[in-house]
């Protein structure tokens, strides 16, 4: 796995054609709760004094997501908001802030940042940890799982994923993959309550 | 064989049918679709025009050699908002940056960039990929 | 009150409403991270 992102530290990232013209700045990072992926982004201007942009970026249409940008092949990637955000009453909400539980129905957080990975994954999430994950109340960094959900009110984890927390992003890439590789090896759903 | 811009940077622009100074070498303009030189910036008494590549006949050691006079066109029209290649941002088509140009090393016969000097090494003239506003697109590798 | 007690207070008006603008601005551009849910598969209760 590649190097992981905080979703948050995505806003205000250059977005840039291939042709080394700057078209915009991410503002919002918009995610499928369902999937665990990253659908587009919406944007802002370019410069301080520009304000948020009637277009969007759908990631079907990113070229790439670096460290120091996000390409596109052009302007004409940028598209209609409805592409990313879709309108309507379902369109979701922010996720900072919402309760995090586990399929055991323990409460383990907050949510402060969602981790992404170069590909447009969500690798996990960063929560701030209720008293039965870490008595201490720390940051701490978990796994996402492929068959829960994330929306605008609630972040379900797997209880089982509680054990592969870890305190930083370097480390957390190795807890992501040690927790997938329990996962396939134990197949989800076969445990009942 | 490779000449670097800063080598030829400041050097005298002549013109071969007329022999009158132009002014100096201020910069270059790129063209990424071919990965070669597309003008040549002039600086003249602080006023800045510029000479397409074909006009340019020769860069020697000593002066540049234009065709004529009538190949100076004033800068603005096709050069402004043009990026500064020297200083410019170096990103990776996947999104890193790779630091600044430093300078550009190209064949003065044919005009193809050869070598992209940057901050933090080097980058080959078939590996460019844009230059626009915000930085120099590199393919990466 | 003399004229430099005018500039002063003209000078601090103009602070307050320049860094007033600025709050505006940071607030309209700032983002966050939003989750949506795409295929419409088992949506969460209420759903407002």
């Amino acid at each position: 796995m590649d190097t992981l992102t905080l979703a948050s530290e995505l806003t205000g990232r250059p977005v840039v054609t291939l042709g080394g013209d700057l078209v915009a700045e991410v503002k919002d990072t918009v995610f499928d709760g369902l999937a665990g992926r990253i659908t587009g982004f919406t944007l802002n201007g370019r410069g301080l004094l520009a304000g948020p942009l009637k277009e969007s970026l759908p990631w079907s249409a990113v070229h790439a997501l670096g460290r120091n940008a996000v390409m596109i092949p052009g302007r004409e990637a940028l598209a209609e908001p409805a592409a990313v955000l879709p309108p309507g009453k379902d369109t979701g909400g922010a996720v900072v802030g919402i309760r995090v539980l586990t399929d055991a129905g323990r409460e383990a957080g907050t949510v402060r940042d969602v981790v992404v990975e170069p590909d447009g994954k969500v690798a996990g999430f960063q929560i701030v940890a209720a008293d039965a994950l870490d008595h201490r109340r720390r940051t701490v960094f978990i796994p996402r799982d492929e068959a829960l959900a994330a929306s605008g009110q609630a972040l379900v984890v797997s209880d089982d994923a509680s054990r592969f927390v870890a305190q930083d992003l370097p480390s957390f890439t190795a807890q992501v993959e040690n927790f997938r590789a329990r996962r396939a090896g134990h197949p989800v759903g076969k445990e009942h309550p | 064989m490779m000449i670097l811009l800063s080598q030829v940077k400041g050097l005298r622009v002549v013109t071969a049918e007329e022999a009158v100074e132009l002014g100096t070498v201020d910069s270059l303009t790129l063209d990424p679709a071919t990965g070669g030189i597309s003008r040549l910036r002039l600086a003249h008494g602080g006023r800045v025009s510029g000479v397409a590549w074909p006009d340019v006949r020769a860069v020697g050691p000593d002066a540049v050699i234009v065709s004529s006079a009538d190949t100076l066109s004033p800068a603005p029209a096709q050069d402004s908002g043009r990026p500064e290649v020297v200083g410019a941002r170096v990103l990776t088509e996947l999104g890193d940056e790779q630091g600044t140009v430093k300078d550009i090393g190209f064949d003065p016969v044919t005009g193809l960039v050869q070598t992209v000097y940057t901050t933090l090494g080097s980058v080959a003239g078939e590996q460019l990929r844009g230059l626009g506003d915000y930085a120099l697109v590199v393919r990466a590798g | 009150m003399a004229w430099w007690g005018w500039l002063i207070l003209a000078v601090v008006v103009l602070c307050l409403v320049v860094a007033a603008l600025m709050t505006i601005q940071l607030r309209r551009r700032s983002g966050t991270v939003i989750a949506v849910q795409r295929r419409g598969r088992r949506m969460g209760k209420g759903g407002a």
